[in-house]
């Protein structure tokens, strides 16, 4: 059988045949050895391993027109390692990338999209070209090597050192090889040129402590930080990062918060609503490769992140911006300390404007002190004053211990738990009508009429209206003011003397506006609230009532809305606003401390609704630091009428004929 | 018919072994993206796989019915066929992923410059078979040259590298079985060194990027080698046994790029392991084994040629693509055969092995036992 194989394939095809198989299995076996090399013993196979996180990206919020009022950005920040900068190899190796970048921009080379800034090359080749001798420094002949070694095997550099071949470039690119010197120097004026920030702040940092890492700049453009990154240095860590971006400035700022440098919220919605906002961070198992990326290793070993909801708020910017200007111009004009003003949709509760002054920008929180960060509008609590009386008057009406034709006789003086109580002007009256009472701010009258209703009802209604709870509002840090009841050790029936016009308890600016709210809704109260609704992904849920109680009965509170119309007519012309009726009541108050009021030191206010017959709004004015003889409705008034009058022309409310 | 009791099923089965890992691979490998609904049943890579498959178990049993010495006897119709083919397909084609050698025929992609590589073969067996005394002078050597620098051209036109070079390959390998003169040889190998320099600065940007890439895979971890990284990653983490069937994150995850075609020996290492390659580089050893025992048997010296060609022809594109995948090898874009999704691919790599088996089913009675 041999003969006939033989027959048909002769012996030096024979021969050369095992050669040719000889050199394939030799192949084979290769290739085997390599594909062992990798699965089974491989350098991949003991890759380490370590989760990375993915931020998910903070909600917006919000304004009920759609306006952002506070939003987040993708920004990278800077960090200089001072460690890493005092290593003489990764100095040396900063040098001779930068060689390699000043090559390529001398050669006529841009980054892509991160081009290097005009004059940085020369900036560069001052720093490394011995002043004196105007000779190339020591390393240039050895970096040159180097990038020969390293860099030519790239097609792209290859391309790029021969553009950089000619002219000019020639000589900047020996110029720019030379190394040595003054580092200091060319690091702080590299950290200048490409980041825009002032040389001598990049001089102090270069210079700056060596024991941990510096900021350089936070929220930096993607190209500058692509131009860093570049660099390829331990020295100069790029970290991209989440930015908190408030485009109005210090606008609504008492509302939105703000988050601080540890990426933590503080105050205000912010705080609030953290979990709704923060979302998830995701997570992925990333694999380190040898040639130094990322990769992914396992199946699962992906979370997405899951952004954070955004709020929609039932706050309206342009409202909110006349609010704080009026606010501010008033201030200013009654030379005030500070102040709020608050503007409430009646019929549901809804915050439409919130302003404080003095104010902050959220964006740079750290400008001002701590306590202009507190959104005085609920968290500083005062003596209301006078502006408590028309509650008093309801609280009455409702257990019809006084109907609305009642009048009282007023002596100047009564006495209420063995203390006198007097009115401002320290006159008798004499015979006065309810309207009467709250148009010229009567203390004896509401005194009057507290007494004869009683602490128990007094009190009752009074916790009906909200005072010493909070009224659960969505913001960070409500206080919930102070007010004794029987009951309490503290309480003395002289308090119900001074509690019916509003002195001796306390409360903030949104419990008395929300309390007004009550008497400009037919006696139905609403929680006050500033996020409309939540966005998400899935969609927008619109955020229900969280409760609502009927105070007094719609009868009493239209009855009390009649006399406090007819009391502004008569008593705070000020407060009026031209071709729209409104309900309101004034107050000055002064501050407790230690026991007796502090002299010179006044609270004035104004609260008031409207329009008639179907009011909408609630405005509250509060100023304070006021001086004798400065009345809450004449500084607090016009503020409350320029408010209203802009609310009615905003809303398109035609003015009565 | 008589010849047909001579089919050889071992050759067939092993071909068709790997085949059917192709298509398991290619499930794997590409899953319709999830949530899209139903798909056209074009769009199903598996289908259109077994599709091709179909056309090229017709086109395997005409060539193994084709006694292949028509073939050999009407050389030079062949030779004007891989002409024409190669001419057509420069005319009419389309320009897809840089490379223009896809003709559009129907739903399907065919690529001519592919089975042109087996007709060049048939022609070479004519060429340097006929007999070993013609070998003595240069002119078979000539012709040869000829016969594969024409085609060569055209293929290179294309911009074709990796076709290019496996020609080149199997055109070595069988002027060197065939027993061409060693002073025939090293003239030409004298000739060939000096025109290296040459051919090098000729090649195309991207092919010499592809050297280059090769010589320094690290330059550029997520740009040009990005898919290199990928497929050592898949391979690397496969380890002894796997990560299992359809677990392989790399693939399943569409990290690797092309996975379903150039890459999918990576998909198998994730999937099935160092075992599972080994099982299949095995399958391969086996086929080539048997390809060479009908080669030592075969009738004559053609015959006996082009069953070494395409011998040659597949050992190479699979050690090629092999070599790839593990990072030895530059990125050539050939195709791992009969495994790799690509009708062109499979249907010439049947049709190659239909010659074999034409080959094989001459072959006399008394030989056949010896199989």
């Amino acid at each position: 059988m041999m003969e006939k194989v033989v027959r048909h394939a002769d012996e030096g095809q024979q021969r050369r045949l095992v050669w040719v198989q000889i050199v394939l299995c030799a192949v084979g076996l290769l290739l085997v050895g390599r594909l062992a090399w990798y699965q089974l013993f491989g350098r991949i196979a003991a890759i380490t391993q370590s989760p990375e996180v993915i931020a998910a990206v903070r909600g917006s919020i919000l304004d009920i027109n759609g306006h952002y009022l506070a939003t987040s950005t993708y920004a990278c920040n800077v960090f200089f390692r001072p460690d890493n900068y005092d290593k003489p190899d990764e100095q040396a190796r900063l040098r001779e990338r930068l060689a390699v970048t000043a090559t390529v921009v001398a050669g006529g080379m841009t980054f892509e999209e991160g081009e290097m800034p005009q004059g940085f090359v020369e900036r560069l080749a001052e720093q490394l070209i011995d002043p004196k001798t105007g000779a190339p420094r020591a390393l240039a002949g050895k970096l040159a090597d180097t990038l020969a070694d390293r860099e030519l095997l790239t097609m792209s550099l290859v391309e790029e050192m021969s553009a950089a071949r000619s002219g000019r470039a020639a000589d900047l690119r020996a110029q720019a090889l030379a190394a040595g010197g003054a580092m200091d120097n060319s690091m702080a004026a590299m950290l200048s040129e490409i980041l825009n920030e002032p040389l001598n702040d990049m001089e102090r940092i270069v210079a700056g402590s060596r024991n941990q890492r510096h900021t350089v700049s936070v929220g930096v453009a993607e190209s500058q930080c692509r131009a860093i990154a570049d660099l390829g240095t331990d020295i100069l860590i790029t970290e991209f990062d989440f930015q908190r971006i408030y485009p109005d400035g210090s606008l609504a700022s008492h509302i939105l918060g703000f988050v601080n440098f540890a990426g933590e919220p503080q105050y205000g919605l912010e705080f609030y609503y953290d979990s709704e906002l923060s979302g998830e961070n995701g997570l992925w198992q990333g694999i380190n490769h040898p040639s130094g990326s990322r990769l992914m290793a396992e199946l699962g070993g992906y979370r997405e992140a899951e952004d954070g909801s955004d709020l929609i708020l039932s706050l309206d910017r342009n409202v909110q911006y006349e609010a704080e200007r009026i606010l501010r111009e008033t201030v200013v004009s009654s030379e005030a300390e500070s102040g709020s003003l608050l503007v409430l949709d009646s019929r549901t509760g809804a915050v439409i404007a919130m302003a404080n002054s003095p104010t902050f920008e959220p964006g740079r929180f750290w400008d001002v002190g701590l306590e202009t960060l507190r959104n005085g509008a609920i968290s500083t609590i005062y003596e209301p004053g006078s502006v408590i009386k028309p509650l008093t008057i309801a609280a009455a009406l409702d257990a019809r211990v006084i109907y609305p034709d009642t009048t009282y006789m007023d002596e100047g003086v009564i006495i209420v738990g063995e203390q006198e109580v007097r009115n401002s002007d320290l006159k008798a009256h004499g015979e006065t009508s309810m309207t009467e009472l709250l148009a010229y701010s009567l203390n004896v009258g509401a005194a009057h009429v507290a007494s004869i209703l009683g602490p128990a009802r007094f009190y009752e209604m009074f916790k009906r209206f909200g005072f010493s709870d909070p009224t659960g509002i969505d913001l960070t840090a409500e206080e919930r003011g102070i007010m004794r009841v029987p009951g309490q050790d503290e309480w003395h029936l002289s308090d119900l003397g001074r509690n019916s016009y509003g002195q001796g308890m306390s409360a903030t600016p949104l419990q008395v506006a929300a309390a007004f709210g009550a008497l400009a809704n037919g006696g139905m109260m609403r929680r006050p609230h500033v996020v409309a609704a939540v966005s998400d992904e899935a969609g927008t849920r619109i955020v229900e009532d969280a409760w609502s109680r009927q105070v007094v009965s719609p009868q009493v509170a239209e009855q009390v809305t009649e006399m406090l119309v007819e009391a502004v007519q008569m008593g705070m012309p000020s407060a009026l606003v031209p071709g729209y009726t409104i309900a309101g009541k004034s107050g000055t108050s002064q501050v407790a401390q230690e026991g007796r009021y502090i002299d010179g030191y006044y609270i004035g206010s104004f609260v008031g609704y409207g329009p008639m017959p179907d009011p909408r709004f609630v405005v509250l004015v509060k100023l304070d630091g006021l001086t004798e003889g400065q009345w809450g409705g004449e500084e607090a008034g016009p503020a409350f009428a320029d408010m209203f009058q802009y609310l009615m022309r905003y809303e398109g409310i035609p003015p009565n004929d | 018919m008589y010849v047909w009791r001579r089919f050889d099923w071992i050759l067939f089965l092993l071909m068709f072994a790997l085949v059917a890992i192709g298509l398991l691979m290619i499930n794997s490998a590409y899953q319709a993206p999830a949530g899209d609904g139903a798909l056209d049943w074009t769009e199903n890579l598996v289908l259109r796989q077994v599709l091709f498959f179909g056309i090229g178990l017709v086109s395997y049993l005409v060539l193994a019915a084709v006694d292949y010495r028509v073939l050999i006897v009407h050389a030079r119709w062949v030779f004007a066929a891989a002409l024409a083919m190669l001419v057509i397909t420069l005319i009419i084609a389309s320009p897809i992923f840089g490379t223009s050698a896809w003709l559009e025929v129907g739903v399907f992609g065919i690529q001519p410059s592919e089975l042109s590589k087996v007709l060049v073969i048939v022609v070479l067996a004519r060429i340097l078979g006929e007999s070993q005394r013609r070998l003595e002078t240069p002119l078979p050597l000539v012709q040869a040259i000829a016969a594969l620098a024409v085609p060569g051209v055209l293929v290179y036109q294309q911009s074709d590298l990796g076709m290019v070079m496996l020609l080149a390959i199997a055109w070595v390998g069988m002027v060197f079985v065939a027993g061409v003169r060693w002073r025939h040889l090293v003239g030409l190998g004298a000739l060939a060194a000096s025109a290296v320099p040459v051919v090098w600065f000729r090649l195309e940007d991207y092919m010499r990027g592809r050297v280059m890439e090769f010589v320094n895979p690290n330059q550029d971890p997520l740009g040009s080698s990005y898919n290199i990284n990928q497929a050592l990653i898949s391979i690397g983490s496969g380890g002894w046994w796997g990560k299992g069937y359809m677990q392989g994150s790399q693939s399943q995850l569409r990290f690797l790029r092309v996975r379903h075609t150039d890459f999918i020996f990576s998909v198998l290492c994730e999937e099935f392991g160092f075992v599972g390659a080994l099982v299949l580089i095995l399958l391969f050893a086996l086929l080539f084994l048997r390809m060479i025992r009908i080669a030592e048997r075969a009738p004559d010296g053609p015959g006996r040629l082009i069953v070494y060609g395409v011998t040659i022809l597949l050992v190479s594109q699979t050690l090629i693509n092999i070599g790839v995948n593990v990072n030895l090898l530059p990125v050539t874009g050939l195709a791992l055969p009969m495994v790799s999704y690509g009708g062109s691919s499979l249907v010439t790599s049947m049709i190659a092995l239909g010659l074999v088996q034409s080959v094989a089913m001459r072959i006399s009675q008394d030989d056949n036992a010896l199989l």
